[in-house]
Formats: structure tokens, sequence, C-alpha cells
């Protein structure tokens, strides 16, 4: 899974937003905002990768567990995917 | 994970940014100044750029001494634009190449309404015209 073409990462005063690109009209009311982990997930989701990597991602660079890991990985490409994001 | 909330005030040059790219932006708008018509966290405004001249009572988005302002034009002629928020009696004098943008509709309470409804225009003229009126007497509350 990946990014779909058309979204793109934006800093906003130190907070990271994804904005749609290429549509005609921009709803700023229900943009999706990013902390640190769901930043670099959001890069890491520019290539094709499968969900075991993501969750290797984040046991790499944060001290949890592989539960708490697959919990947030899961809740972040269900939130991406509900948006239309991936 | 931890929730992150940009506020409007943050996001002003992304959305300057989308209508300089030529796709409308919709956001709510924050301040009491543009009051009845517009509601602090309540109303939505979806910005166009400005691609045609602007008109009296047209509200605009416009850069006003480093900040961005969303009020509503009240006097214009060739070289300026005299903008005002419709709950204040302060001006803004501004020219047309401050301008980012123009209102084309606003929703509150699940209601659009498009910038050229010629009802809301005519609640328009009849708010400015007893503007003063409102804003002293409300002083006096």
């Amino acid at each position: 899974m990946k990014i779909k073409e058309g979204f793109m990462l934006k800093n906003v005063a130190g907070k990271h937003i994804v904005v749609p690109v290429g549509e005609e009209a921009v709803n700023f009311n229900g943009l999706i905002t990013l902390n640190s982990s769901g930043k670099m997930l959001f890069e890491a989701l520019q290539k094709d990768v499968e969900m075991i990597q993501l969750v290797q991602l984040m046991l790499v660079k944060y001290d949890i567990d592989e539960e708490t890991a697959k919990n947030d990985v899961n809740a972040f490409v269900n939130k991406l995917k509900s948006k239309g994001i991936i | 994970m931890k929730k992150e909330v940009v506020t409007t005030k943050d996001l002003m040059r992304v959305v300057v940014e989308t209508i300089n790219n030529n796709q409308k932006a919709t956001f709510k708008v924050t301040g009491s100044s543009m009051m009845p018509f517009f509601k602090h966290e309540e109303t939505s405004v979806t910005v166009v750029k400005k691609e045609k001249a602007v008109r009296q009572y047209d509200v605009i988005l416009f850069r006003y001494q480093g900040s961005y302002k969303l009020h509503r034009i009240i006097q214009m002629n060739e070289e300026y634009i005299v903008a005002s928020g419709d709950a204040l009696l302060s001006k803004e004098m501004i020219k047309v190449d401050d301008i980012i943008g123009i209102v084309e509709s606003f929703e509150m309470n699940g209601i659009t309404t498009y910038s050229s409804d010629k009802i809301y225009i005519k609640h328009v003229k009849r708010h400015l015209l007893l503007k003063p009126l409102i804003i002293r007497l409300r002083r006096f509350k």
C-alpha cells in the first residue's frame, strides 16, 4: 500500500497536515493533522510498503512493544483509508 | 496517537497558497468581526481566487499590515478599496493587489448561502445602513 498521488505533507506552525493538491476544492475543516510518528509513517508510505514494515519502523524509532505498534499502525492506516488517502 | 490541533490562523499560509493555486478553500471563520453574518468557529466560508472585478458588498480575504483579514467591501473607487468587518466601525484601505480571494459562499448550521444571493445582499445592505447605530447601541447595553 502507498499514498495516492495528489496528497502532500505540509508543515504549519510546527505541525504536519496532509493537503490534497490536485482537487478543485480543499476543505480545511476536515484535514488530517499528523504528529511525529504519523509524519514518519506518512513519509514511509510514499513508497509501496507492507503493514509489517511500518510496525518495524515504529519499533525501531519508539520505545514501545509490538502490540502497541501494531495498534498504532492499524489506526493510522485505517484513518488514511477512510479519507481515501491510501 | 496523540491528536494535534492546528488553528485557522496557523493555516492561513496554506489557505492562501491553495487559493493562489486556483483551488477553492473552505475554512472556519475565527473572530467575531463579521457578526452577524459569520460566527466564530461556526461559519465555514469558501474562498475562490479573485478572477473578475470585485464589487461592493463582496467579502474578501486580503493582506493587511502583515496579517490576513476577511472583511466586506463597503466602498471602492479606481484606486482604493475600503473594507470593514460587519461588526466593526474601523475601516481598512487597501489596493486591489492586496486581495487574495472572494467569499463565494458560506455555510452555517447546514445552510449554504451564496454571496450572489439577492436576499442575503438585501440583508447586508440593511445591516450596513444600520451598523453605526447598532454598534453604538451595543456599547450602552
